[in-house]
């Protein structure tokens, strides 16, 4: 009987320091405010005007956009999953996954858009497909084929 | 006769784990879990950053093809129900059983809210022809929101069981680790959205 009341004690309600440590409903509406107003200026952001005057700057978009999202990710991480106020081992194990989804997007984009650095044109590359078109209706009109053998 | 002690989720800083053995194994899993879902989702971003260039050659951009406006208030629908789940688990944790658990019913319903929109947006995409099929951007663009919102089905799922427990009586002070694992799922959701939403719809 002892044991069980102690194993209650144990399992039951938080103490009164605990309680007091949990942030107020009224923190986390005030991150909310913070989190709609920062997604409002993403997408002022990435509209014109707003988008002319970036770009024309010689600023690429994904710069200001990204800056954006990073901020409101943290801020949900941080505060409203309670990574700050957790143990740093949480930290630890979600930020070895993110690093290395990072780590993943930037190596393949590395290894697999180096040719696209290149310009494209692409009025000439739609004029070699309608080329292509014609040739080959044409030597299926006459008869022939591409490889030439029979 | 050996005594079981449930294990201590202290979250404040002067009581802070000095070791793994005090941490709650259950929240060590689901952080381990988002961590490789950061992985998950990082590949299909990969993928669509990948073929982002060739996809533009030969169709038009996102914002040709989507509904920035409409998104945005997708993204507002989904940052909302961030607010309402974290506010269900702050109300079960000081033992405010009703109040938890419709904001628990709330965070479901604006769940449900925003995969009724994304599934407009996947009708109206492919009305115009960009299908898995025969798009380059319809697959990258399906692909990733699509198991985007596979993630928020199961998030509702959950929720509503959840919140059937929780109108049982079944959280309190001193047992809440159920909504708050649903809520670090839930609030990952968000963030993966957050993520698609800027570098898929507005970049």
């Amino acid at each position: 009987m002892a044991q069980a009341s102690a194993l209650h004690t144990s399992a039951g309600h938080a103490d009164d320091q605990e309680i007091k440590t949990h942030p107020k409903p009224r923190f986390y509406i005030s991150i909310f405010f913070v989190l709609l107003v920062v997604t409002i200026a993403e997408v002022i952001v990435a509209q014109d005007p707003l988008k002319s005057m970036v770009t024309d700057m010689g600023v690429p978009l994904l710069i200001p956009l990204f800056a954006l999202a990073l901020f409101k990710g943290l801020t949900i991480v941080m505060f409203y999953m309670h990574l700050k106020m957790d143990s740093r081992v949480f930290s630890a194990f979600f930020m070895v996954g993110l690093i290395l989804a990072v780590s993943m997007i930037v190596t393949f984009m590395g290894l697999f858009t180096a040719h696209y650095r290149l310009p494209f044109d692409q009025e000439a590359w739609r004029q070699s497909l309608e080329e292509g078109a014609t040739s080959s209706s044409a030597s299926a009109a006459t008869g022939t084929t591409a490889g030439g053998g029979h | 006769m050996a005594v079981v002690t449930a294990p201590h989720t202290d979250l404040s800083m002067d009581h802070a784990p000095t070791g793994l053995e005090s941490l709650d194994v259950r929240k060590l899993g689901m952080w381990t879990f988002l961590g490789s879902e950061c992985v998950f989702f990082g590949s299909l971003l990969a993928m669509y950053f990948v073929y982002r260039p060739m996809m533009f050659q030969v169709e038009h951009t996102p914002h040709e093809i989507l509904n920035i406006p409409f998104t945005g208030i997708l993204a507002f629908i989904l940052l909302m129900s961030s607010l309402t789940m974290v506010l269900a688990l702050s109300a079960l944790q000081h033992d405010h059983r009703r109040t938890g658990s419709i904001w628990l019913l709330a965070t479901a319903f604006l769940g449900m809210l925003f995969l009724g929109g994304q599934a407009i947006e996947f009708s109206k995409i492919a009305r115009e022809g960009y299908t898995l099929r025969n798009s380059m951007f319809g697959q990258g663009f399906l692909i990733l929101t699509g198991f985007h919102g596979t993630h928020v089905f199961i998030g509702i799922i959950w929720l509503l069981s959840c919140f059937m427990k929780a109108v049982r009586g079944g959280f309190h002070s001193g047992n809440y680790i159920g909504p708050e694992i649903c809520g670090l799922y839930w609030h990952f959701v968000d963030v993966v959205w957050v993520a698609i939403f800027t570098l898929i719809y507005l970049v």
